[in-house]
């Protein structure tokens, strides 16, 4: 559904994008990580035709971006960190202003993704008026009435409270699996993207530095979190022990290790054990050993 | 057709369903009457019975509504009509960017350019519709307080010394009207133009009125008298020869295809920037 092959950005002197390539098959629910100004917003600019890379193409459902730009975005729905309205007109006028630069949409399938982000007590109400989640429905309705088969979100529950995210992940996974949605979703909430991603792409410093699936690296179930009164010294000497090995800022245990044998060992060289366990597939971990970022693992 | 037309409507519901779009509107309408009660002054009509009696005329036939809405538009309009319009041309774009939703659009399959010209069309819209509401505002206004009677236009800037009777001067006024909204496109199509580049509403206005007043200083200053031909001002002024005893087409039509051919050469400088820019969050 999206090819991204050698892109490339500058904006002045700093990199925003370097030879990134990725792709995100037909039917996937595909995650976009990065700290910020890894070059996420870059990125998804580029994949809409906002943003003119330096080098690169961009294709989705197989059209080139920026020479078929009608035939690329013509199935494509997009979503915005903070999604923007006018706000002295109707959530509907809106929908309808937005629509009328895909297709014409006749009344019933609006009244009818209406109804399906449940905004249609509020619809007609200035959309001024609304509040931060409304906001993000009618986001939604707008990105959902070009009929998409690729849609694009980034951020989408940044800014909703817990009810609120859970309404729209499930909305997400519902789109994906029921109605066979491509989705590429950008975000910082790692615990979202575990839930809901098997493919992810990571960006750092405008750089890919991982893209495939990444519950298929098996060692990453053996990442440990280690707390003891010398947690420093406890960790070194589960190193020449052989027991533990540290690998982009993270502690795995080695090759035979368990911690049953980590316990023993700290326990007979008089350490205190505050906390000692196995992280399994924490994405938290994976995304900052990607990035390089150090996590304290005491 | 339809999608196209949808898209014309959609931008033009954008722009009358704005508050500040009205701004002009009423602060038009305040000047005018404000004028109208200035020329009521003593001082004032003393000065216009001169011109008209020294002229061999009468002054109570010529002091009418007809000619204090003349007044009233050619004090007015320059000005406070330059004003609003760029105010308005300059936000079409720079305010959508300020505000994030051209980037919504852009996520469209929509081309630019057809988005920029959408856009134009429909400031071209509010350009008519603001001149068509200067001229019958001034006349409506004019006419309940002083009644119909006939026109005098005394304008020696441009050389014109008229009058007429009512039928004749009203539908000279609704000529105006017509070529007013032809001329003042300029001003709408400079603020626009700078709308498009990477730029906040405000400095997209104050630009593009800068260079219309710079243009009309040149006007003003005898010694640039040789390159009046150049000056857009000097274009955009001739919708007074409207009311001159003798008709000249040919200079109109001069002046609208001079405003016009700077008209498309701003729009293809906005739209080729506008083309070529990065839309970032």
């Amino acid at each position: 559904m999206l090819e991204i092959r050698g892109l490339a950005k500058r904006f002045g002197g700093r990199v925003a994008l370097q030879d990134v390539s990725f792709s995100v098959l037909r039917g996937s629910l595909f995650g976009l990580l990065g700290h910020n100004g890894a070059g996420k917003s870059t990125t998804i600019g580029t994949v809409l035709g906002q943003i003119h890379p330096d080098a690169g193409q961009v294709r989705v459902g197989g059209h080139d971006v920026f020479r078929e730009r009608a035939a690329a975005l013509s199935r494509v729905g997009a979503i915005f960190e903070t999604p923007s309205f006018y706000g002295y007109l109707s959530g509907r006028r809106n929908l309808e202003i937005f629509t009328a630069y895909s297709r014409i949409c006749p009344r019933e399938t609006l009244d009818q993704v209406i109804r399906r982000v449940g905004l249609s007590d509020r619809i007609e109400d200035r959309v001024d008026k609304y509040s931060h989640g409304m906001r993000q429905r009618l986001a939604l309705a707008q990105a959902l009435l070009p009929d998409p088969e690729f849609l694009i979100l980034d951020e989408p529950g940044d800014g909703l409270d817990p009810e609120g995210i859970a309404e729209m992940r499930e909305m997400i996974t519902t789109l994906n699996r029921q109605d066979g949605m491509t989705i590429l979703l950008c975000s910082h909430q790692l615990d979202e993207v575990r839930r809901m991603c098997r493919e992810l792409a990571i960006l750092r410093e405008g750089e890919l530095v991982f893209s495939g699936d990444w519950r298929e690296l098996g060692h990453l179930e053996r990442a440990v979190e280690i707390r003891t009164d010398r947690t420093p010294e406890s960790l070194r000497l589960l190193q020449d022990r052989r027991q533990l090995v540290l690998d982009g800022g993270v502690w795995l245990l080695g090759p035979g290790a368990s911690l049953h044998e980590c316990a023993r060992i700290l326990v007979e060289a008089g350490h205190r054990l505050e906390h000692l366990a196995e992280c399994g597939n924490d994405l938290e971990y994976f995304y900052l050993r990607q990035t390089g970022a150090r996590r304290k693992t005491s | 057709m339809k999608l196209l037309w949808a898209q014309f409507t959609g931008e033009l519901t954008k722009l009358f369903a704005r508050r500040r779009t009205y701004i002009g509107f009423a602060a038009f309408l305040a000047t005018e009457l404000l004028i109208l009660g200035l020329l009521h002054l003593p001082a004032a009509q003393k000065a216009l019975e001169r011109t008209v009696e020294n002229s061999g005329y009468l002054f109570h036939d010529y002091y009418s509504g007809l000619t204090l809405a003349y007044l009233m538009m050619t004090n007015t309009l320059f000005f406070l009509g330059s004003l609003y319009l760029a105010l308005v041309a300059g936000d079409v774009v720079a305010k959508e960017v300020e505000d994030g939703t051209l980037r919504m659009i852009l996520s469209r399959p929509v081309s630019r350019v057809r988005l920029i010209l959408v856009k134009y069309a429909a400031c071209a819209v509010y350009t008519t519709v603001m001149m068509f509401y200067i001229t019958v505002t001034c006349l409506a206004a004019a006419i309940i307080n002083q009644g119909m009677g006939s026109l005098f236009v005394y304008s020696p800037m441009h050389g014109i010394f008229s009058f007429m009777g009512a039928s004749e001067a009203l539908w000279r006024f609704g000529l105006a009207a017509i070529l007013l909204s032809g001329l003042t496109m300029t001003i709408t199509t400079m603020a626009f133009c700078f709308s498009c580049f990477n730029m906040k509403p405000a400095a997209a206005c104050v630009i593009a009125l800068t260079l219309l007043f710079l243009d009309l200083v040149l006007q003003l200053m005898p010694y640039f008298s040789s390159i009046h031909g150049w000056l857009l001002t000097y274009h955009m002024g001739v919708w007074n020869h409207v009311f001159d005893p003798h008709l000249d087409p040919w200079m109109f039509l001069e002046s609208l295809a001079y405003l016009w051919g700077v008209n498309a050469s701003f729009l293809f400088v906005g739209t080729l920037h506008f083309y070529t820019r990065d839309f970032k969050a």
